[in-house]
Formats: C-alpha cells, sequence, structure tokens
C-alpha cells in the first residue's frame, strides 16, 4: 500500500467515526430528553416510578455527559437529574404515607396548622363564682356592646333632666336673672311642695337652693304647703336650707 | 341628696373640662392609659352571636373623649410600646367598624381543638385553591364522604368556628371571618393549602 493509500483510510476510519458519536450523541440527546418529559409528568401527576425502573433509566443515561456539546443539551441532563431526585422523594414519602395510619395524617395536619396559626392575645379563664347575679353580669356586658339603644331609650327618657344640666356655665347677670324669675314666681305664695317642680325648672331650683342657704329667701313650711316670703319671719321656724333636684318629676323637694 | 346634687355638679364640670392632647398628657397620666388600653384590648366580647377581641375605634373615642387624629397618634406609641414585650397592636374590620387587638408574634394558645383545627386547614386550602364557592356539599366531600371526619362533628366544629369569628356563612357558602385573616398570614394560608395536598 502506498502511503497515499494508509492515509486515505485513516481519513475514511475518521470520518467514520465522527459520523457514529454524531450519531450517537444524537441518540443520547434524543433519550435523555424522552426521559426528562416523563419523569416531570409523573411528577406533575405525583404518581411514582418504580425503584427498578427508575434505576435503569439512570443507568442508561449515567455515560449521557460525555456526548452532550453544547449548554441546551447540558441543561436538560440537569433537568433530569433534578427529576430524578425529586421522583426519589416522593417515592420515599409516598412509601412514609402508606405506614402512617390516616388518622396520624389528620392529626399531623391538625399540628401544622396549630403551629402556623399565631392567636390574638386575649385573658382566657373560666368563671368560678356560681351565682344568678354573675349571669346577669354577663348579660349586662353584652348589653354594653350590643343595645345602643336601651341607651339611647333611657336618655330620651329622662331627657327634661339631661337637657337643664347643659346650661351649666351661667353668668351673673344670668344668675341675678334666674333670681328675679323665682322672686316673681314665688314671693309670698303659698306653694304645695308637689307643685313646685312643674313650676321651677332643675336650674332654678338650684337657684333656689343657694338663694335659701344665702337667706334671700325665707321658707317656711306647714304642711304640705311652702311659704315664701322675703323676710325674716321670726314668728315662726323657717327652713335654713333647700335641695330640689330629683330625675323623677312626681317628688322632687327634699327639705332640711 | 345633697351629695347626690354634688356628683352632679361635678359630672358636668367633668364635662366641661378642656381636652388633654397628648403632648400636655404626663407619664404618669400615659402610664394608668397604657394600661387601661391593654386590660381592653385583651379583653373578649360576643357581638352578634359573634366573639370579638379588643375594642373598637368608635368605643375608645367616646371613652377617651380624644378626636381622631390624637387617639390614632396615641395609639401608635402605644403600639412601639407594647413591641418591647413581644405583642403587635392589631386592627381589624368587624361589621364596617375598626376595632383594635393583641396579637403575639411567638406563640399563644389557640382555642381550637383538633378537629376544628382540621376542619379550618380543609377550608383554606379550599379558599385559596381558587377553584369557585367554597359549599358545605365540597367541605363533607372532602372530608366526610372519605371518612376522615364525622358529619356531626364537622356540623359542631362549623358552628364554633363561626361562633368564634373564624368563618362567615352565607346560606350554604363559606368565606373567612377577621380572625382567620389575622391569625394566619398569607403565606401559613399557603403552606396549609400545601400541607394538605399531603392527606
Amino acid at each position: 500500500m502506498t502511503d497515499h493509500e494508509i492515509s486515505e483510510e485513516e481519513h475514511s476510519i475518521a470520518t467514520e467515526m465522527l459520523d457514529e458519536t454524531i450519531h450517537w450523541s444524537e441518540v443520547v440527546f434524543h433519550t435523555l430528553f424522552e426521559l426528562q418529559k416523563k419523569y416531570s409528568r409523573f411528577i406533575r401527576r405525583k404518581e411514582v416510578v418504580g425503584v427498578r425502573e427508575s434505576e435503569g433509566d439512570r443507568e442508561r443515561v449515567s455515560d449521557a455527559y460525555l456526548y452532550l456539546k453544547n449548554q441546551k443539551e447540558n441543561l436538560v441532563d440537569s433537568a433530569l437529574y433534578k427529576d430524578f431526585i425529586d421522583m426519589s422523594e416522593l417515592r420515599e414519602l409516598s412509601y412514609l404515607e402508606k405506614l402512617l395510619h390516616p388518622k396520624r395524617r389528620l392529626d399531623k395536619f391538625a399540628l401544622t396548622v396549630a403551629k402556623l396559626c399565631q392567636a390574638i392575645v386575649f385573658t382566657k379563664g373560666e368563671i368560678k363564682i356560681d351565682s344568678r347575679d354573675l349571669i346577669s353580669l354577663l348579660n349586662n356586658e353584652a348589653k354594653d356592646i350590643e343595645f345602643n339603644e336601651d341607651i339611647e331609650q333611657f336618655i330620651q327618657h329622662y331627657q327634661d333632666y339631661f337637657v337643664p344640666l347643659k346650661n351649666v356655665l351661667l353668668t351673673k347677670s344670668e344668675i341675678m336673672n334666674i333670681e328675679d324669675r323665682i322672686y316673681n314666681k314665688l314671693i309670698d305664695k303659698k306653694i304645695k311642695k308637689n307643685e313646685l317642680n312643674v313650676i321651677l325648672t332643675s336650674v332654678e331650683a338650684e337657684i333656689l337652693s343657694k338663694m335659701i342657704s344665702e337667706k334671700k329667701i325665707f321658707v317656711t313650711m306647714s304642711d304640705d304647703e311652702l311659704f315664701f316670703s322675703s323676710d325674716e319671719n321670726n314668728d315662726s321656724e323657717t327652713i335654713s336650707s333647700s335641695v330640689l333636684i330629683s330625675p323623677k318629676k312626681n317628688h322632687n323637694n327634699g327639705d332640711e | 341628696m345633697e351629695e347626690a346634687h354634688q356628683e352632679e355638679l361635678e359630672e358636668e364640670e367633668d364635662q366641661t373640662e378642656p381636652l388633654l392632647l397628648p403632648a400636655v398628657v404626663t407619664d404618669e397620666e400615659k402610664g394608668e392609659l397604657f394600661r387601661e388600653l391593654t386590660t381592653i384590648f385583651s379583653r373578649k366580647w360576643i357581638k352578634d352571636k359573634t366573639t370579638v377581641f379588643g375594642s373598637s375605634e368608635m368605643d375608645l373615642l367616646l371613652a377617651t373623649k380624644f378626636d381622631i387624629s390624637t387617639l390614632r397618634s396615641t395609639l401608635e406609641e402605644y403600639k412601639r410600646f407594647v413591641e418591647i414585650i413581644g405583642l403587635e397592636l392589631i386592627e381589624y374590620d368587624f361589621e364596617n367598624d375598626r376595632w383594635y387587638c393583641l396579637k403575639t408574634d411567638y406563640y399563644a394558645p389557640s382555642e381550637l381543638e383538633k378537629n376544628d383545627l382540621i376542619i379550618l386547614g380543609t377550608i383554606i386550602s379550599l379558599v385559596e385553591a381558587n377553584t369557585g364557592p367554597v359549599l358545605t356539599e365540597k367541605i363533607k366531600e372532602k372530608l366526610v364522604l372519605t371518612g376522615k371526619i364525622k358529619e356531626y362533628i364537622l356540623e359542631s366544629s362549623l358552628r364554633k368556628l363561626v361562633k368564634y369569628g373564624y368563618l362567615n356563612r352565607k346560606q350554604s357558602e363559606w368565606s373567612y371571618n377577621y380572625r382567620t385573616l389575622i391569625e394566619f398570614g398569607e403565606e401559613e394560608r399557603k403552606t396549609i393549602s400545601e400541607e394538605f395536598g399531603k392527606i
């Protein structure tokens, strides 16, 4: 054989080998691609591939890295290996789950929920005192929030009593005006105790009380009737002070 | 009666007192206010057959006589104050009213028992899955038909969860109430739905 023939033969062998390598790398990549698709599908459906089958697949592609040429092929290879690992985890979990009694799994779930709960803080406790008052007390507590209407009704019912309380800040001239009014209403008149609350408003009653204690008005009481005068009557006993406040209108005169 | 009269006069005087702003509230007064706030925020009430915690903003306004901005700035300060002892001031909406309560980031015993936790976890995972309304039949399908929980236990637990403020029921459709949203953050709810997948 001439040198030329020898070099031609070598060339043809090299070409054959190259063709074979290209063919092989195509086959390997195809295998990798198919397996990666298979495993990702199984993992998505949470289906388990048996150990024997999985090991066989792994062996088939164990030398694949020798034939991989570009980054894309390498990525498919690493994705497949990740799927092998995930599948192995899934398989172990499924074995463990088969071993665990379903009730235990439920308990475990309850524990997980309890662990993830960040509870509201409040004072908790049972009430030990056994009495009926307590029940009414508890009901009242609920009422505080639930029945604002009750409070409104209460205010409405005693409106006459609440409204005058708003006019508290009186100037001196206002007080003098009221004093004059009281003089006009009461002086030298005999008035029954019960009528007094109709005649006077609660502010006037307060001022009257003040006037009596300051001895601007003198009151004489005989039975149910009160006699008001601007001069002290020495013949009879006069009342030194008086309080005329009560939320109810039917009796509001208390004398001392 | 004179005493009663005096008391009334005192009350009237109280009403006319100028309102104190936090700037002029002394440290001692603030300390007392914070103590009272801690007590009121850790209280449990029943409102419209549902458990609520803490106090509504409206009640606080009435009790403190502060205006809204003063109250909120005071609560901001209180928030920083309780952070030191590991508590968190939480605000939540209940029936179109703003409420405040306390929560801990660490550990506090839950009121719920095992079955309640399982059912709540199931409903959380169903709501998080976001596949249409969560109906009673759906819950039963997941828990009763698979033999995990007895039907009467499920029903009593659901009643309890509604009463405790975890769930809302509208006919046969279930949704979160304020307490689930407070006690389970977004991530926690996601974890629960993942865990539910495993059972």
